[in-house]
């Protein structure tokens, strides 16, 4: 069980190391800063369903090795989850990262709390990167951090184009037209009066019996 | 005999290795095929009539939202008014009772944003009927299970041009918008994020079907929908029949 928490886990740091994840451009940049968000919604392969936004408030420099204060808030399964962390990325090469995860900072969410991370990320093609192997999807390309693009979105890859045809369920209906509900109001009295019935007519046959044997 | 025995282990592993690494190729293979064919990330609204309409929103922050941004991001076809419970007491006033309200004339088109940053929604308040709850990205896959609001993977960023689209449960233990039907038009609330708290002012209610996913498009202005369950439970469907939703706009000067 601690092992699927930690590979969850680790995908969770994984997604939020992907707003890190530069290409091309060599470091080239003076000091600066900019802030990163990226859309994830992504399910784990043991289930778990992450779904949040990630802000990376990231300070380049020219030394090739950018800062960055990393805060997720979102869900995981549904339930509110929350953590913040903060890392270094270095980057040579076109299209290939290292990412360093180095503290976390604070960690509100349902899965083992990692300690140290290393992430190599690299982009395989048009919308897919490579984050340690596992192929995830991401809208376009990658981008070196001050270079402009700010704004990502992060799925599991292979899944095609999400379909909207209906709203959101926002509505649980009452309990009453819950035909399950009705089933079992009906069907769980019924069981346990037949039961009651057969304890009724034993006690019932006990009496005649005792006092049968009182009249012999 | 030992030779032998580490000549087949290593033609076993040999193989293994080929057949791990073939396999592994070819799920990046197809991934990148299906990826540059049609992206995960991406997400189109399937209207009742096949219309398809990319839920894309702008990238640009309200401000510059001018006529370039409405034309790129206008639906490829007219939108289909939504269908509705003609309920005069969640229609504006000045609406004709005889037509579906619509998106459109609300788009919030020339609002001037008052942030630029690409920030997401942290807190939903509506003083009027006391919800002050977290906001959380969400999809119809994914549903807040606590007292939380959605924001609509793929809507709008709050204070951006686009359509930034939050949804809450009508009933049952995470119940955050049961008397958003009170909200009326010129009715205020106020969208949080790390850096700002914008304001947002309604300008109509409706009711409409559920399979009506037009009110998501995306919008060119600063707009924002708040969306409920409404109608009657279909216990069949496991759903209510309609959605109330509150359209608003990006308040100016803020």
């Amino acid at each position: 069980m601690n092992r699927v928490k930690r590979i969850a886990s680790f995908i969770t740091l994984g997604m939020l190391a992907l707003s890190l994840a530069p290409t091309g451009v060599q470091a080239q940049q003076a000091a600066r800063s900019e802030t990163v968000t990226v859309q994830v919604d992504v399910r784990t392969p043991v289930g778990t369903q992450i779904t949040g936004t990630i802000v990376a408030q990231r300070t380049c420099s020219d030394s090739g090795t950018t800062l960055t204060d990393l805060s997720f808030t979102g869900m995981v399964n549904g339930k509110p989850a929350s953590a913040s962390a903060t890392g270094t990325e270095t980057w040579s090469g076109n299209s290939a990262a290292e990412f360093n995860l180095g503290s976390v900072t604070a960690w509100n969410i349902p899965l083992t709390k990692p300690t140290t991370l290393k992430l190599n990320i690299v982009q395989t093609g048009p919308g897919l990167i490579s984050v340690n192997g596992v192929p995830v999807a991401i809208d376009g390309d990658l981008m070196a951090p001050c270079s402009g693009k700010t704004l990502y979105t992060v799925t599991n890859a292979g899944q095609s184009t999400g379909q909207i045809v209906l709203l959101p369920k926002t509505g649980v209906g009452s309990i009453w037209a819950n035909p399950l509900f009705i089933v079992t109001l009906l069907v769980v009295p019924g069981t346990l009066m037949i039961l009651l019935s057969g304890l009724v007519r034993k006690a019932g046959e006990r009496r005649v019996t005792a006092s049968d044997s009182a009249t012999r | 005999m030992l030779y032998l025995w580490a000549s087949r282990l290593l033609l076993i592993a040999g193989s293994l290795l080929i057949i791990a690494g073939t396999i592994y190729g070819g799920t990046i293979s197809y991934m990148m095929w299906r990826e540059s064919v049609s992206p995960s990330t991406s997400q189109v609204l399937i209207l009742k009539d096949g219309t398809r309409i990319p839920f894309i929103q702008p990238t640009r922050p309200a401000e510059q939202a001018g006529g370039t941004l409405a034309s790129r991001t206008q639906p490829t076809s007219p939108r289909n008014g939504p269908s509705t419970l003609n309920n005069p007491e969640t229609t504006a006033p000045g609406d004709n009772p005889g037509r579906a309200p619509s998106h459109e004339g609300n788009t919030g088109e020339g609002i001037t944003s008052p942030s630029s940053a690409y920030l997401p929604p942290l807190r939903l308040t509506i003083a009027s009927i006391d919800v002050d709850l977290p906001v959380v990205l969400s999809n119809s896959k994914h549903m807040p299970q606590f007292k939380g609001v959605g924001w609509l993977m793929g809507s709008s960023y709050p204070g951006n041009a686009g359509n930034l689209v939050l949804f809450g449960h009508l009933d049952g233990p995470y119940a955050t918008f049961s008397r958003l039907r009170e909200l009326a038009p010129g009715d205020e609330f106020s969208v949080t994020t790390e850096s700002a708290d914008l304001r947002y002012q309604v300008t109509r209610l409706f009711d409409t079907l559920r399979d009506d996913v037009a009110v998501l498009s995306p919008t060119s202005g600063a707009t924002a929908t708040l969306i409920t369950c409404s109608g009657q439970w279909d216990p069949v469907l496991g759903d209510y029949s309609h959605r109330l939703i509150v359209v608003a706009v990006l308040e100016p000067k803020q």
